[in-house]
């Protein structure tokens, strides 16, 4: 029980955290996007921290 | 891991999936990651390199896949790449079978509307390509007029005008809604003449301004920015920008966190 009230609060953590990023992000081309530019497509976001 | 991201984007490519890339890095590993992915630098055909204005230790460290409405599809690993398929694009692609109109579909399920002039060429010629691209350009046309009637319904707050700005553009490239596109063009100046309006427009262009020097490998521009980020904030306190410059300037006030 304990458990999953600990889990369920890491993945509300989780997605919190990720619904944050995707609007936080900058774009190294310049444009000041926001999720609305990407209207239609799905998103795939890497964080890229130099372990490959 | 960049092998498996360049295969996907290969294969984006291939079978025209209207899905973005966004890889995220700092911006002292950028440089190096460019020349290690050789992956174009493309909305459309590569990726998207971006850096995220969170202190590192918020920086989620799950790879995530966000659907059409930018909501959370679920957390993957890198690997599942190779099997994901993006969901479908409201501007269909069904019956398009010509490569050639397949590709200017993939260009502006992508955003990039100005295959759209591609488009309208297209569907002047016989045969195969003309057929499917007057589907196409009908299709792309009933997607605009859908946005243009939903966005009409909106006030325009900072985000309206922000979006509304791409819209206009968006329009102006069909030679059905041109004129559509400079009404809504003249119709955002006009809202943008009001006083608090103007101010959230004038502080989010500066807010920007500053952001390539708060997450610049050098520590003098990003103390230009923590200056820049704090007049900002003294200047505009009520404004969606001025505040987010208030926490950006904390950000960079606070002890690295890299």
């Amino acid at each position: 029980m304990r458990f999953a009230f600990l889990l369920s609060l890491l993945m509300l953590a989780s997605v919190a955290a990720a619904s944050e990023g995707l609007n936080s992000l900058v774009f190294h081309d310049g444009f000041d996007r926001t999720p609305a530019d990407f209207a239609g497509q799905s998103i795939v976001v890497i964080p890229f921290n130099g372990k490959c | 891991m960049i092998d498996v991201v360049r295969q996907f984007v290969d294969r984006k490519n291939k079978e025209n999936l209207p899905v973005q890339v966004v890889l995220v890095t700092d911006a002292d590993m950028l440089k190096s990651l460019k020349d290690l992915a050789r992956i174009p630098e493309d909305a459309v055909t590569g990726v998207l390199y971006a850096s995220s204005l969170l202190p590192h230790k918020r920086l989620y460290d799950h790879d995530a896949f966000y659907g059409p409405s930018g909501k959370i599809e679920g957390f993957g690993k890198v690997s599942t790449l190779a099997t994901f398929t993006p969901a479908a694009h409201p501007l269909s692609n069904d019956g398009i079978t010509n490569p050639a109109v397949q590709k200017a579909w993939f260009h502006l399920a992508c955003g990039d509307w100005a295959a759209l002039t591609q488009v309208a060429s297209q569907a002047k010629k016989k045969g195969e390509v003309g057929d499917q691209a007057k589907i196409l350009l009908e299709r792309a046309e009933a997607y605009l007029t859908a946005r243009k009637v939903a966005f009409e319904k909106r006030t325009i707050d900072l985000e309206a005008h922000v979006e509304g700005t791409k819209l206009a553009d968006q329009l102006a490239r069909s030679s059905a809604h041109k004129e559509a596109g400079k009404a809504l063009s003249d119709k955002l100046k006009s809202a943008a003449k009001d006083e608090q309006l103007k101010a959230e427009i004038v502080a989010r262009s500066a807010y920007f301004k500053l952001v390539p020097m708060q997450i610049s490998i050098k520590p003098s521009e990003q103390e230009t920015a923590k200056g820049g980020y704090l007049q900002l904030a003294k200047k505009y306190p009520d404004a969606i920008y001025g505040r987010k410059a208030k926490v950006a300037a904390d950000v960079l006030s606070a002890s690295p966190e890299k």
